[in-house]
């Protein structure tokens, strides 16, 4: 246990603020790397993103939590738990910022974590943004679709 | 080929256990160390793929358990982690782990691993075979209990102390030592082709009864000869042959059944012969007490440079406490399995 960590209330990316960006960066989810792990199951992409959906709010909360009594031996877990489950479903951008906790609470450096929190919620709402996008039917404002992610998942598919 | 996974993170279990059944594996998943170590207790699983981080039990902490009790049959162990860097990977292996796999894992490259896996196993399967077969002959013989265990360790400790040493430095490596271990459980192979009458008799064999048994060298070889021809490419068959034909050479010359000299006798056949010798002479035969260690130290002495190579003596002088080591141990395994079958055979009587 190390000293209590102090939580600044300033996490505008949890609430929708975050800088924007294109929903389909592969860095916030890469569909197509997630989909030719699965062997191109869709339905298994499918249930992995929502299991994801469903534990990593809860994640967030708990390392929330470990910060404002500053347990940094569980807070290393638990970061190391995010970036595991956000490497299962090729969420590369919570799965580095992920890391990164990871890294200053192994180093001690406290000090350094609610900045990275911050970041992480905003990668976090990213992945939202993005996930509400492909569900929308993948238009962007760039007219991009995630539509062809699949279809080179389905063609993989065949091919096994 | 049965797998099990060790992780505790739904997703990572989902995903790859869909992977592995996919490419055809069975799949069992334990959800924390201390499950997975039960289920590879039971002996169903030659493959783990396991997660590091875990609660209970991490993954390497499984992974020095199952080395440490592993007692039946080698299990591959495959650590799946999201860690980074040289000192994660060194402290995964450390822990006997034999690959390591950076999470995310690619399905391809998770193949080709878990098939590494499986040669390594097979080859393992193939040295079960070879010491099922030594035993098979050995089993005509009731009097040898673990004589072939103590051969094959004596070997390994003489080949291993020669790799090190310049004059065989360029013949004895490694492989050398691994195939010596592996084959000389054969040496005595030919004895399936003795009659009983001669094999099993309790007194001193006639002169005729003696020709009889030393042919044991020879039929042995001579089987090994036909598997030689259709395999020319497996070292291991070369090695068992030279073996089983001049385990009972002499170094001076009037050993059987070439009447080999010297350096003529393949250096495999010169090793076993110390290591032979030295097992009869410290175990109990029908026709003999066992010795003591120093009495067996003075007859090799004695044979330097007539029954043994010279330099065998010296690996075994450099040895010798390793040998007392690995006769003790073979001696109170063999007690205990005795026990445990005197215990079988009360039961099935009581039943």
């Amino acid at each position: 246990m190390n000293s209590r960590i102090r939580l600044i209330d300033d996490d505008r990316g949890a609430r929708g603020d975050s800088p924007t960006c294109h929903p389909f960066d592969s860095e916030v989810l890469d569909v197509q790397g997630l989909s030719d792990r699965c062997l191109g199951n869709l339905e298994l992409v499918e249930r992995v993103l929502s299991r994801f959906e469903t534990h990593l709010p809860r994640e967030l909360a708990e390392l929330e939590r470990l910060m404002e009594v500053g347990d940094t031996d569980q807070l290393t877990l638990a970061a190391h738990r995010i970036k595991g489950s956000s490497s299962n479903v090729s969420a590369a951008g919570l799965q580095r910022v992920a890391a990164e906790i990871e890294d200053l609470t192994r180093a001690g450096r406290v000090e350094d974590i609610p900045a990275k929190f911050r970041n992480l919620r905003e990668q976090w709402q990213r992945y939202v943004d993005c996930r509400a996008a492909l569900r929308r039917g993948g238009d962007s404002a760039e007219g991009h679709s995630y539509a062809p992610a699949f279809e080179a998942a389905i063609a993989s598919e065949k091919a096994l | 080929m049965k797998i099990l996974i060790a992780d505790d993170d739904d997703i990572a279990v989902e995903v790859l256990a869909y992977t592995l059944s996919k490419f055809g594996y069975e799949v069992a998943v334990a959800r924390n160390g201390r499950e997975a170590l039960d289920l590879v207790r039971s002996g169903q699983f030659r493959i783990v793929v396991s997660d590091w981080e875990m609660p209970e039990m991490t993954g390497v902490e499984l992974c020095r358990e199952i080395r440490r009790r592993s007692a039946s049959g080698y299990v591959y162990f495959i650590l799946l982690t999201s860690r980074q860097g040289t000192q994660s990977v060194v402290d995964g292996l450390s822990s006997g782990a034999d690959d390591f796999v950076s999470k995310p894992f690619q399905p391809q490259e998770l193949l080709v691993r878990i098939r590494a896996g499986e040669r390594i196993l097979a080859l393992e399967s193939r040295e079960l075979v070879i010491f099922s077969l030594a035993k098979l002959a050995e089993s005509r013989d009731p009097d040898t209990g673990t004589h072939l265990e103590r051969m094959r360790e004596y070997c390994r400790v003489i080949a291993h102390h020669l790799a090190q040493q310049a004059k065989f430095r360029d013949q004895v490596d490694g492989n050398y030592v691994r195939l010596i271990y592996m084959t000389s459980p054969l040496h005595d192979i030919g004895k399936v082709g003795i009659p009983d009458r001669i094999l099993l008799k309790t007194g001193p064999l006639s002169r005729e009864e003696f020709e009889i048994m030393k042919q044991h060298t020879v039929i042995g070889a001579r089987t090994l000869d036909a598997a030689v021809s259709a395999h020319p490419e497996a070292e291991f068959l070369g090695m068992a042959r030279e073996i089983a034909r001049c385990h009972h050479e002499k170094f001076d010359g009037s050993g059987y059944p070439g009447g080999l000299v010297g350096e003529e006798i393949p250096l495999c056949g010169r090793i076993v012969a110390l290591a032979d010798v030295y097992d009869a002479l410290t175990t109990k035969r029908v026709y003999k007490p066992a010795f003591s260690h120093e009495q067996a130290v003075a007859i090799v002495e004695e044979g330097r440079g007539k029954h043994f190579d010279p330099d065998i003596v010296d690996a075994f002088w450099d040895n010798e406490d390793e040998f007392v080591a690995i006769h003790e141990q073979l001696a109170e395994q063999e007690d205990q399995e005795s026990q445990a079958l005197r215990v079988r055979q009360a039961e099935l009587v009581l039943q």
